[in-house]
């Protein structure tokens, strides 16, 4: 329990720093920023879009810098972020909110089927270590591991979407005509196809690599081995005494990855021109947007540090050496 | 009562082939174990006897293996026994264990799963009572039952090696291997654990395979001695008889490294040298190096055979050569 606190403290600090540094490095630069966009606008601005941006920067400078900070911290918390100038004039936290849902669930779902498929080929090839199928897959997922994946996008999208033109170049639905129940639901899945397959390929041979070196170290452990004098299925020494002791490390790794989605998506959303936060952060630089790229930093530090919490919570549910540690 | 003979190792050839060289850890080694008895078997660090204790029940892992030889327990050779039999045989006929410095239970499972994991496998019983037992078990080496629950590295070194103990007396086996059970606990808890042992011992009747580089500890408990070099059993006799009466020189030093439980006190010797390279064939006596009653001409050249100088007590050293044996063969 203890150390469940423990966590829950250093969320709240980091989580806290991090905004603090979202609030001091725009004032950091030289002049400032939302001067530098009204420069670049030249008078085109909307009072209303200044006025978000000022909002947004506090860069009131009549107001002191304390002031600033308290009602800065106050409107992070209640997620007023300003207005956004590519999509003048809605709301910042609007636009976010519609593009979260696409990158979470392409990019969340293939990243679990990537690690779930990568994990369970690497108990699979390490305990069969020297059979001919795991001399092939080893090296067949260090390639594809090492394989940039824009890269990999861009290749498949190149064959199978422009060349034979089974998929779509890109989007994330159909926008002929108004779908609405499964022909939406399937509209998107066949949208997905691409992108998700890039993610999966490429990251894929990674959780493999990591979940066969981790099982190879836990196989040579006195336990496995005591496995074996007690007569146990070969199956049970595979999964209940050596992958659930090999998947520990694998596991924080996968949480750091969860975290990473949003941010790690930039490349293959731009391939695809697929509507999730990668793309709009895109958007938002071309657009020199500072409250929306605020806005999106700060979403992907708290996505990070948020999965990083999580995965502290059910560690201890998965490894008993942390409950008393902490004690 | 007369006593059965459970195991017959006959000839066990055992190591570790590497790139560059093959250790032969353990060099033709024969010998009987009765039902019931307790053999302790000696021998400094790496001296081949954990490779030995590994052999006989197929642990090996790569790059051990076995060369050659025959491991006959309860009628069955081991050594040519079906994958799946044999994991069958495991623990229900035989257990192990390990060196108490080793991490030998799972740091994710509650003892109580550990021990249950043992019984649930073998005779494939899930029941509730499958937990009574582990209490039981638990009682037996001394535990108390509030650990069934507890994890590995909630206990202390004694506390898991006393789990482990009951874990091999779980399906109340024929013979338990051991291999250093004590060697990494301080020496209180090794007296206590080792009596505990030979009380179940005693109390159930089965065998033991007792190894450690500690021969004081065996000349109190165990019935007979084994003294291993060099990967071959030099000297074998009753314990009382090889105490009183060592015939290999090798014995002799090691009886005089340790202080004697009883007598005048007096300068302890260590035994000069170093054991012989295991990666090289030998031509001679492994001893031959460090002997002090070496007899020129013919120890270098000849590998001594082991051989019964008294009923009971075996010696493979050319000093108990008969006259004109040593230029047979």
């Amino acid at each position: 329990m203890r150390y469940i606190i423990k966590r829950v403290i250093f969320f709240v600090i980091t989580a806290w720093a991090a905004l603090t540094m979202n609030f001091i490095l725009p004032r950091l630069m030289p002049g400032n920023p939302a001067e530098v966009m009204i420069a670049k606008f030249r008078g085109r601005l909307n009072p209303q879009a200044i006025n978000a941006l000022e909002i947004a920067f506090g860069i009131n400078v009549h107001q002191n810098m304390f002031i600033q900070y308290a009602d800065y911290l106050k409107r992070m918390v209640v997620g007023n972020f300003g207005v956004s100038v590519t999509f003048y004039p809605t709301n910042v936290s609007q636009v976010l909110s519609q593009a979260i849902p696409w990158t979470i669930g392409l990019f969340g779902v293939s990243t679990v089927i990537a690690f779930l498929l990568g994990t369970i080929l690497g108990i699979r090839t390490s305990w069969r270590r020297n059979s001919a199928s795991s001399s092939v897959i080893v090296p067949f997922s260090l390639f594809l591991n090492s394989m940039p994946y824009f890269w990999f996008a861009l290749v498949i999208d190149y064959i199978f979407a422009f060349e034979l033109g089974w998929f779509p170049l890109g989007g994330a639905y159909s926008s002929g005509g108004s779908l609405h129940g499964w022909a939406l639901v399937g509209s998107i899945l066949y949208y997905a196809i691409l992108p998700g397959t890039t993610i999966i390929v490429t990251a894929t041979g990674g959780w493999l690599l990591t979940m066969r070196n981790n099982m190879i170290s836990v196989l040579s452990d006195d336990f496995v081995t005591f496995a074996r004098a007690k007569g146990l299925p070969d199956r049970v020494i595979e999964y209940k005494y050596a992958a659930r002791n090999a998947i520990l490390p694998s596991f924080t790794g996968f949480a750091m990855a969860l975290g990473f989605i949003i941010s790690g998506a930039l490349l293959t959303e731009i391939v695809f021109s697929y509507p999730g936060v990668g793309y709009l952060l895109y958007q938002s630089v071309l657009n020199i947007d500072y409250p929306l790229m605020q806005a999106i930093f700060l979403f992907i530090t708290v996505a990070v540090l948020t999965a990083n919490f999580i995965a502290d919570i059910v560690y201890v549910f998965l490894d008993p050496r942390v409950r008393t540690r902490g004690e | 009562m007369r006593m059965g003979k459970l195991l017959k190792v006959e000839r066990l050839n055992a190591g570790y082939k590497l790139k560059s060289a093959t250790v032969h850890a353990v060099r033709d080694v024969s010998f009987e174990l009765k039902e019931g008895e307790f053999l302790g078997i000696a021998g400094e660090s790496g001296c081949g006897k954990s490779t030995l204790a590994f052999g006989i029940v197929r642990l090996l892992t790569p790059p051990g293996e076995i060369f050659s030889g025959k491991v006959e327990f309860d009628g069955k050779d081991l050594l040519k026994m079906e994958e799946e039999e044999l994991r069958r045989e495991r623990w229900k006929e035989f257990s192990i264990v390990f060196q108490a410095s080793m991490n030998v239970l799972n740091p994710v499972m509650k003892v109580k799963d550990q021990i249950i994991d043992a019984i649930t496998y073998h005779t494939n019983d899930y029941d509730g009572h499958l937990e009574e037992r582990a209490k039981e078990l638990l009682s037996l080496v001394n535990v108390s039952e509030k650990y069934l629950n507890a994890y590995p590295h909630q206990l202390s070194g004694g506390m898991k090696q006393r789990v482990v103990i009951a874990t091999a007396l779980a399906l109340n086996p024929k013979m338990i291997i051991m291999d250093e059970p004590t060697t990494a606990l301080d020496v209180v808890v090794q007296k206590k654990i080792l009596q505990e042992i030979d009380g179940l011992r005693k109390k159930f009747g089965f065998s033991i395979i007792f190894i450690t580089h500690d021969l004081s500890l065996l000349v109190e408990i165990s019935d007979t001695i084994a003294i291993m070099y060099a990967g071959s059993i030099v000297e074998k006799a009753a314990s009382k008889r090889l105490y009183d009466n060592p015939l290999h020189p090798y014995t002799e030093g090691l009886m005089n490294s340790f202080p004697p439980l009883v007598g005048k006190r007096k300068r302890l010797h260590g035994i000069a040298g170093r054991p012989p390279d295991l990666s090289r064939e030998m031509n001679g006596c492994p001893f031959y190096e460090r002997c002090t009653k070496r007899i020129e001409g013919v120890c270098e050249r000849e590998i001594p055979k082991l051989k019964e100088v008294e009923p009971g007590h075996t010696v493979a050293c050319h000093l108990y050569d008969e006259e004109g044996e040593s230029d047979a063969d």
